[in-house]
């Protein structure tokens, strides 16, 4: 970030032209992830794992053997058996049931919020980058604030304030995770305003927002979806803890936070939904992780030589 | 140099002491410790503890002028036995009753000996101030006709004057000089005449008490009693099963009595019948609650058999407002078959249809995180479903959730109290204009708004208090209870039995059958 903040001398410019040179005969940004991805075992795994977890998300309905709010008290706290797989928790609902639907709560959570806040951070990072000045040290100082708050922090402070509705833990989350992206908007920006395309395209009289939404954008986009990946786990993390401590997703629809929360409490007759709700929620987090790490390396240069 | 097998060690130790340490400090020292599920202690003083779990330090520190023998609600005027009142006499229009005190009742903290002034101030304040003012509208006037005598007037004749009145915790004895001189100090510094005085008041912990070794009675077995706030129910029971503490608050949740057993066997429970009264009121000032056809749609909506079975062995059936044991409650079979409001989900929709809602309709409802709150009301939400009523469903604090109700912020909120056999006391609390919920907090419980919503059944109270018989009495009971139940502004749901687990190396020295949800321990023992 450095050697691109002070651009402007000629020898540096001599390097970017010689990367760019570097650059065309890569392999495409596609390319670079399936092979990544195919490269090695962890990242195999971990993709299995995020698919399976989508089409579970996506045919929930389809998929769960009953209706994971129907309460039988004729059921409750039972074990493990072929017709509840995890058993029921102390409403007789069927835990399995349960954990399928709450993957869509986890995995709308984990799309929304980092699309949500991508858009709003790169608004924020490219208009602070790309104008500087005034526009800069005000949209930088505000980030920097809400940076300073941890992001589960600050999403336990606006989800209490607001209560915990669907849209609200939405916000929440967006709000949480949106100074990261324009922090790295922001510097990207810095970086390829500087190149000579750009200063060409001004120099040509193409107008400001062509400017951005053409040459700009596209270019810093790589890092934007590798932070994107990242973030997917987070929220999936952060809903889950907002819905432990009950300012999250509402009962009775279950989240698999919530469906911790109401083990623990329950814990006595049966522990499955506990152990179902943290494993399930460690390993797709786990995998996110994994799979944005390669898509990380797989788009940096220098870890990829 | 520390390596990573030593410190593996010590933090193997400080594990081992951690989990040891409070089993042995229970089993050696002479206190009884009893963990409720708030919290933390808001005040101990018994005219204003709005939280149930502040009633169990203040029944140790304070006394009645006459109560029942403990473990129970007094049934009839004969149950009622001499407290700190030594004997009492009653004129023949029941207006007009006298009370001798004992003498010799010292208070806690050298505060002196109880006399007539003592008891005149403490039924002022309840009559005047407190959580529970419309309990005692019938009081006329109090008077200190003697050092050690009081002398009670009534607007209108009470038979059960003993029960409805001065078996309540609002008119618990306290020292007048002691609260004028500690003001709102009073209140976490407490000076009674129970057999316990406090040592601390700690908002965080709990309230630790100390045998009052002036009491005028038979002196506490125990010598320290705690009342400890463990509001995490995982983490209450975990104290009792390690015998850090020696009785907690059970929680009324499916399922959970049996999965206790199988965790300890030896455990006791002590359970009062009939219990806490759960009481559904329909909040007549949110739409569309003031329809009675969508409150009849909500009541015959509700199963409340699955309820009973869900919540075994501390539920019990309900068919009215007051349950069947109560001198006014009713069976099934007394009711008229149009106010049996039996389950019946298709006469639910019928009924919604009726009154313009052939889609169903959609309420928010708060509710509270404590179990016996919340799995009322998440069984509930899943019945309406059935009928089309969705329930929007906010589960908070349980101080918030008493306070959105208080404020007039719930619809459908359910209120748990262990209300005694005394007619008119459910109805002065629960269905008199005089305890109308406001929306500034200052009204009563009265959280329909019956009898200012709407016309109410204040008329037929006034001639409850006119009757000088008591079947007259419960006849025109009886009335008031048909009348709520015709214009069904609350709904009665089963009730539960308040659960104590306790250690069995406690004795209690009494059993408990029913009474209200706090009992003194004076007469317990540690037996193991």
């Amino acid at each position: 970030m450095n050697e691109v903040a002070e651009p402007g001398n000629a020898g540096s410019q001599t390097d970017n032209i010689f990367e760019r040179e570097a650059l065309a005969d890569e392999p495409t940004i596609a390319d670079a992830i399936r092979a990544v991805i195919f490269d090695r075992l962890s990242t195999k795994i971990a993709a299995v794992l995020v698919v399976v977890f989508i089409i579970t998300a996506v045919f929930a309905p389809t998929l769960a053997p009953y209706d994971p709010l129907s309460q039988s008290i004729l059921n409750i706290n039972k074990h493990p058996s072929w017709e509840h797989w995890l058993g029921t928790d102390q409403f007789g609902r069927d835990v399995m049931s349960r954990m399928i639907y709450g993957s869509r709560n986890s995995l709308i959570f984990g799309l929304l919020s980092p699309i949500f806040a991508a858009i709003l951070g790169v608004t924020l990072g490219v208009t602070a980058g790309y104008f500087g000045g005034i526009v800069d040290r005000l949209i930088s100082r505000v980030v920097d604030m809400l940076m300073a708050f941890p992001e589960l922090l600050l999403a336990i402070l606006i989800a209490a304030a607001l209560g915990g509705s669907f849209w609200n833990i939405v916000v929440v989350l967006t709000i949480a995770f949106t100074p990261g992206f324009a922090r790295v908007a922001r510097a990207s920006t810095l970086a390829v305003k500087q190149e000579p395309y750009v200063e060409a395209a001004i120099a040509a009289g193409v107008s400001t927002p062509v400017i951005i939404i053409r040459h700009i954008i596209p270019n810093i986009l790589a890092p934007i979806v590798v932070l994107m990946t990242l973030w997917a786990a987070s929220s999936i993390r952060v809903e889950a803890t907002l819905s432990f401590l009950g300012i999250g997703t509402q009962p009775p629809n279950p989240s698999w936070g919530n469906i911790i929360r109401d083990g623990l409490a329950n814990m006595f007759a049966t522990q499955w939904p506990i152990l179902a709700g943290g494993l399930t929620i460690t390993v797709v987090v786990l995998a996110i992780s994994i799979l944005g790490d390669s898509v990380r390396d797989a788009l940096d240069p220098e870890t990829n030589q | 140099m520390i390596t990573r097998r030593t410190l593996l060690g010590t933090a193997a130790a400080a594990a081992a002491v951690g989990v040891s340490a409070p089993a042995l400090r229970a089993a050696d020292a002479d206190t009884l410790r009893f963990a409720s599920s708030a919290g933390g202690p808001r005040k101990a003083d018994p005219n204003y503890t709005t939280q149930g779990a502040d009633n169990w330090h203040c029944t140790q520190m304070f006394e009645y002028l006459a109560a029942p023998e403990d473990g129970d609600f007094g049934k009839a005027p004969s149950d009622f036995q001499p407290w700190l009142a030594e004997s009492w006499t009653t004129s023949d229009d029941a207006k007009t009753w006298v009370f001798t005190l004992r003498r010799g009742v010292q208070f806690h903290k050298g505060y002196g000996e109880m006399t007539a002034d003592d008891v005149v101030h403490s039924f002022m304040r309840a009559m005047n101030d407190g959580v529970s003012t419309s309990n005692y509208i019938n009081i006329s006037d109090v008077t200190a006709s003697a050092t050690y005598e009081v002398t009670i007037t009534l607007n209108n004749p009470d038979p059960l004057f003993l029960g409805s009145t001065i078996f309540t915790k609002n008119v618990m004895v306290v020292s007048k000089k002691a609260e004028e001189e500690k003001g709102e100090g009073f209140a976490t510094d407490p000076i009674g005449t129970g057999p316990y005085k406090l040592d601390v008041f700690d908002t965080e912990n709990g309230v630790f008490m100390s045998r009052h070794e002036d009491y005028w009675g038979e002196p506490a077995n125990i010598s320290k009693i705690e009342c400890l706030y463990i509001s995490d129910t995982t983490a209450r029971t975990l104290a009792l099963l390690s015998g850090e503490v020696d009785m907690i608050e059970g929680v009324r949740a499916p399922g959970w009595v049996p999965q206790i057993q199988n965790q300890k066997s030896d455990l006791l429970f002590d359970m009062t019948v009939p219990g806490s009264f759960n009481t559904l009121f329909f909040n007549l000032s949110k739409e569309p609650l003031q329809n009675i056809q969508v409150r009849k749609a909500i009541a015959h909506a509700i199963n409340k058999q699955e309820l009973v079975d869900a919540l075994q062995p501390m539920a019990r059936m309900v068919y009215s407002i007051n349950p069947p044991s109560y001198p006014t409650g009713f069976e099934l079979e007394e009711l008229p078959e149009d106010l049996r409001y039996e389950y019946n989900p298709d006469l639910a929709r019928e009924l919604l249809a009726d009154a313009g809602f052939p889609n169903g309709l959609t309420l928010p409802v708060n509710t509270s995180q404590r179990e016996d709150y919340r799995s009322q009301h998440l069984i509930i939400q899943e019945q309406l479903r059935g009928s089309g009523i969705n329930i929007d469903l906010t589960i908070m604090d349980h101080s918030a959730y008493h306070g959105s109700n208080r404020q007039n912020l719930n619809t459908l909120n359910i209120n748990s109290s262990s209300l005694p056999p005394i007619p008119l006391y459910v109805y002065n609390n629960y269905a008199a204009s005089a305890a109308n919920m406001k929306d500034d907090s200052s009204g009563g419980a009265n959280y329909s708004h019956y009898g200012v919503a709407m016309p109410g059944v204040d008329e037929k109270l006034e001639a409850m208090l006119q009757t000088t018989t008591f079947d007259e009495y419960v006849r025109v009971g009886r009335e008031v209870e048909l009348q709520i139940q015709r214009d069904l502004p609350m709904f009665g749901l089963p009730t539960l039995s308040y659960t104590v687990v306790r250690n069995p190396r406690i004795d209690l020295g009494y059993e408990v059958n029913g009474g209200y949800a706090y009992w003194r321990f004076c007469k317990a023992s540690i037996v193991a």
